[in-house]
């Protein structure tokens, strides 16, 4: 059996059980991959149904169970706001898996990039180490890294709803300004790329204020309401911060935080949870809890030293 | 709680990358065999195993230009230092043998009984234990790719130098273990002729180790000899060995004793094993045969015939939950008496309930949750033994036991749910349809929920026609719009069997006389006690409230094919996915397949994309192989915008469509329900107790060990 034969369907039996892909045959799925997203906009219009996901980072099982809730691909469309690695233990599987769907059924789930996405990042925070003691070098990790710089960074649900991992930009107010910059390269540091990646809503603050995260900023309820005027959408959904209900809605519901990591690091003890939009926009927040292999689960070959600390 | 990073200004990706990745690269660009012999030598481990690893995609991709090569880079690796190297390469070779026997011809295979097969050989006395038990491995591996005469030839002698070699108790050791593994390969024949003496005068080596080994192997080889050469040979062997005087030796015994006791006549089961165990438990002064012994007393029971179980043999068995009776403290017997518990029964027989009955209703209450566990996913069998008078007597205070219990133990009785109503009285079981009700409006918990839609379809048969059109329809229909995807994907496969019992009921009523003409394959006692049951509660209702409650169930099911959810609409086209298989096939055309049609107009592509794969399974049923409608349907999804839709509606693609691979039908990947692994508990103690606190009730369902018994 020729392991580097070019299957969707094998590659993504294989992953449900947790297995990981031969190098080289994450080489043939990335590099298929960036040949799809080329042609996708910054900015992809989707139409509903379709059932947003918030960040899932590695928590391979609570994906699977994702699909369990909210039904398989392609029966369900789903769109997956980003910060698909890191943390978890299994960010390898994760984004494999979530990387062969697309392939497969490219009309029926979107991808987005999260803040986690990026060289920087995943160098700090899990990807690369896990990439390293799976696969003995960091080759699989520079595939998926290079690929992060082609995923779209935000998307529209029937002209209505507008989707992205963090939020605003105040170099960003229109939607066509993001249409046009320039998304294939590594998150910059600043810039209208790295704040709509890196930005969350603040419910106490109007306007925008620089982020304590070091990156993007926080945006009051104010310059949300004009951005969602400006741009004729009625709804925001993103991603990017733990909630303890799995979501959280602010400015009068104009605004959704979606999450969908639960028992975030194997402690948080949240919900998670994923957006139902349906036909007639509606929105309803299915919450569930870590799966059960997802609590006895631990990495065979755990070598913790070069991974970072998960306290929050 | 925020991501916090202090950014430099000076960031350049690409300097960490060659600072940290250079000196591990592999450069991927070399063609495979330059590869292989650029990094065989190197320095670094991690380059040597991943070129050992890529041996066998290169003698099957570049076979001409590798096969004179590779061995040389083979014989070179087996001397190699790090024991993960030569562990790596012996796991390779067999793999690549069949690529030299399938591309080599002769010469190949010659090259792998005279190059490869003795390298495996040698390693499997390898001084790194790793190595040698992956050398076992492979060396049966290669016992089946070469031919059956040259076992003889090339392999035989060198299992025979090692049993005769008396430098290395190792390597005897070694032997013991290949005799036991190469066996069932080799057949009856050549085991009677030249294992079996092997194993006779390595029984009586001199080193304890190499005892041990021939006491734990025995059992695949008695397996392989039969019971008559087992009797007369083997046995002897395995009776000496019992008394040996190394503990480790016995407890082997006490391993394969059940092994033994399945190959031998019944008169040699109860006249020398039985004895034997009374040793092991009785005096034997090793805690370890002890309790490996007790550990496996409910298997042994089982392999004899009911009458043949002495009572001083099945108190033995009782008494693994008496404290004054164990030996040794701190052996956990209980669960093993709890896990093996309906096998005993079963053995023994219903009649002699009255001897295990304290015994069960003292497990049940253990305050040890993984005894209580493993009762929980059984009883339904024990019921199933025992039968509906001694089920009421005495399981049912069990059973309702269990439904309040953790959710670790309630799992069981809620997979099992309809088996266990199964063995109740149908008057009995009235009573539960509440409990039912309330795992159906528990919105925290769904794997009970799915668990209850899949066992809906066969609860109808349960009660009568009533019960079943009043509340297991409702209760249906409420599933079948669950929040949860897979509960409702459950759900959908449970209706057919919901609609045959409600439409053939009718039959049933109105021809009372007549008995039951039920076309489905249901028990025939539960169906007469359903006729009587009908009969009386029908009392209740007119026959224009019983065919309006049909009709309405109809209508219902129905409707999710017009309905506004599309969620709705994909439910129904499941449904029919089955439906086409259990209904009459004129009754699903009228009843169903118009608004099925209907559907390939759905405005929602996933809609579509289902309603064609059901109707190319439609269209394969015979019945409708030719009806028009169909075809023309699946025309129209043959033109349909969307690329899954195409595929789906494509014959082709559909046939070659593993019925696993499915989505509609895709209720049998279950890892949750069957494949639950040992719960890490006692390793994360503090984590467990923080999230417990914080979550309030997030999850109940840790995992555990695997106890299902069905026996």
């Amino acid at each position: 059996m020729n392991t580097s034969t070019f299957n969707l369907d094998h590659c993504i039996e294989k992953l449900q059980k947790c297995e990981i892909l031969p190098e080289s045959t994450v080489k043939e799925i990335t590099d298929k991959m960036k040949e799809l997203l080329i042609s996708e906009s910054n900015v992809q219009e989707i139409r509903s149904p379709v059932t947003v996901v918030g960040d899932v980072h590695g928590q391979f099982y609570d994906v699977l169970e994702i699909f369990k809730i909210g039904g398989q691909c392609p029966d369900t469309n789903y769109l997956f706001l980003g910060d698909y690695v890191d943390r978890g233990y299994h960010s390898v599987e994760t984004i494999s898996l979530l990387t062969c769907l697309k392939l497969r059924y490219p009309s029926r789930i979107t991808l987005l990039r999260g803040n986690h996405e990026s060289r920087q990042i995943t160098q700090v925070y899990g990807f690369y180490g896990e990439c390293m003691r799976k696969y003995g070098n960091p080759t699989v990790w520079k595939y998926f890294t290079e690929m992060f710089d082609y995923l779209s960074v935000a998307a529209i649900i029937d002209e209505a709803i507008y989707c992205v991992h963090g939020g605003l930009s105040p170099s960003a107010l229109s939607i066509d300004q993001i249409k046009v910059l320039d998304r294939f390269q590594e998150v910059p540091n600043e810039g209208a790329l790295s704040d709509i990646l890196w930005s969350d809503p603040d419910p106490d603050r109007d306007g925008f204020v620089e982020s304590q995260r070091g990156a993007g900023y926080s945006y009051g309820k104010d310059v949300t309401l004009r951005f969602l005027q400006n741009n004729k959408m009625q709804h925001i959904i993103r991603a990017h911060q733990l909630c303890m209900d799995g979501y959280q809605t602010l400015f009068d519901n104009k605004l959704s935080t979606v999450w969908s990591a639960p028992n975030y690091c194997n402690r948080c003890g949240n919900m998670a949870s994923i957006v139902e939009v349906n036909e007639k926009l509606e929105r309803y927040f299915n919450t569930y809890a870590a799966a059960p292999q997802s609590l006895s689960n631990k990495p065979t070959l755990d070598t913790n030293k070069e991974l970072p600390d998960y306290f929050l | 709680m925020s991501d916090f990073i202090g950014l430099s200004d000076a960031d350049n990706y690409d300097n960490i990358e060659e600072s940290n990745g250079n000196e591990y690269v592999i450069d991927d660009s070399l063609p495979l065999i330059e590869k292989i012999k650029k990094y065989v030598k190197s320095d670094l481990v991690l380059h040597r195993l991943y070129v050992i690893r890529e041996f066998s995609d290169l003698i099957r991709i570049q076979f001409e230009q590798a096969n004179e090569i590779l061995i040389a880079f083979i014989e070179e690796a087996v001397t190699d230092n790090e024991p993960v190297i030569r562990q790596a390469l012996v796991e390779q070779i067999p793999s690549v043998s069949e690529c030299y026997i399938q591309y080599g011809g002769e010469d190949g295979y010659q090259k792998v009984l005279k190059n490869l097969l003795p390298i495996v050989a040698q390693l499997t006395t390898d001084r790194n234990p790793q190595v040698r038990m992956s050398a076992v491995e492979s060396l049966q591996d290669m016992a089946r790719i070469i031919k059956h005469q040259d076992i003889e030839v090339h392999l035989i002698p060198f299992i025979k130098s090692l049993v005769n070699d008396s430098t290395d108790e190792e390597h005897r050791v070694q032997a013991a273990t290949l005799c036991h593994n190469l066996s069932p390969i080799l057949g009856e024949e050549l085991t009677k002729s030249i294992i079996l003496p092997f194993i006779i005068k390595l029984s009586n080596d001199l080193s304890f180790r190499v005892r041990k080994s021939i006491a734990l192997n025995l059992g695949s080889i008695c397996q392989t000899v039969g019971v008559k050469d087992t009797t007369e040979l083997l046995l002897p062997v395995f009776v000496q060995l019992s008394k040996d005087e190394m503990w480790a030796v016995r407890k082997g015994c006490a391993e394969v004793l059940i092994f033994i006791s399945q190959n031998i006549s019944p008169i040699e089961r109860y006249s020398k094993l039985i004895p034997v165990f009374e040793e092991f438990v009785g005096d034997d002064s090793s805690r370890w045969v002890n309790n490996t012994a007790f550990q496996n007393l409910g298997p042994f029971i089982a392999t004899f015939e009911g009458s043949q179980i002495t009572p001083k043999l099945l108190n033995l068995y009782t008494n693994m939950i008496n404290p004054s009776t164990i030996r040794f403290p701190d052996s956990d017997l209980v669960t093993h008496c709890a896990f093996n518990f309906p096998a005993v029964l079963y053995t023994v027989g219903s009649s002699r309930w009255p001897e295990l009955k304290e015994t069960y209703l003292t497990l049940v209450k253990d305050t040890n949750w993984k005894v209580r566990r493993t009762l929980s996913h059984s009883i339904h069998e024990i019921a199933k033994i025992l039968g509906p008078a001694e089920t009421k007597a005495s399981l049912v205070q069990c059973f309702n036991l269990f439904l309040q219990d953790l959710d670790e133990v309630r799992v069981g009785v809620v997979r099992h749910f309809s088996g266990f109503l199964a063995s109740l009285e149908p008057a009995q079981r009235e009573s539960y349809i509440l409990i039912i009700h309330s795992f159906v409006n528990d919105p925290s918990k769904w794997r009970f929920r799915k668990l209850i839609s899949k066992q809906i379809g066969e609860m109808c048969d349960l009660f009568n026609l009533k019960t079943n059109l009043t509340q297991l329809t409702p209760i249906l229909i409420t599933l079948l719009n669950d929040s949860v995807a897979k509960v409702r994907s459950y759900a959908a496969s449970s209706v057919g069997h919901l609609i045959l019992k409600i439409l053939n009921s009718e039959v049933n009523y109105s021809d009372s006389n007549s008995g039951n003409t039920d076309v489905n394959n249901n028990n025939s006692s539960s169906n007469s006690i359903n006729n009587n049951g009908t009969n009386t509660a029908e009392a209740e209702l007119t026959l224009e409230e019983i065919n309006h409650l049909k009709n309405s169930t109809i209508e219902s099911i129905q409707c999710l094919g017009t309905d506004i959810s599309f969620s709705n609409r994909q439910v129904f086209t499941k449904i029919c996915g089955y439906l086409v298989d259990q209904l009459d096939p004129v009754y699903f055309e009228q009843t169903f397949l118009p608004t099925l049609l209907k559907l390939v107009h759905d405005p929602v592509p996933n809609v579509r994309l289902v309603t064609a794969e059901i109707l190319c399974k439609i269209h394969s049923n015979q019945y409708f192989a030719n009806n028009q409608d169909v075809a023309s349907a699946i025309q129209v999804l043959q033109n349909d915008q969307d690329n899954d839709v195409l595929y789906f509606s494509n014959l082709n693609n559909i046939n070659n469509y593993n019925v696993n691979n499915s989505n509609v039908f895709n209720n049998d990947n279950d890892d949750d329900d069957n494949n639950n692994s040992e719960n890490n508990n006692s390793d994360n103690n503090n984590n467990n107790e923080n999230i417990e606190d914080k979550s309030n009730g997030v999850n109940s369902f840790n995992n555990t060990e695997t106890t299902t018994t069905e026996e």
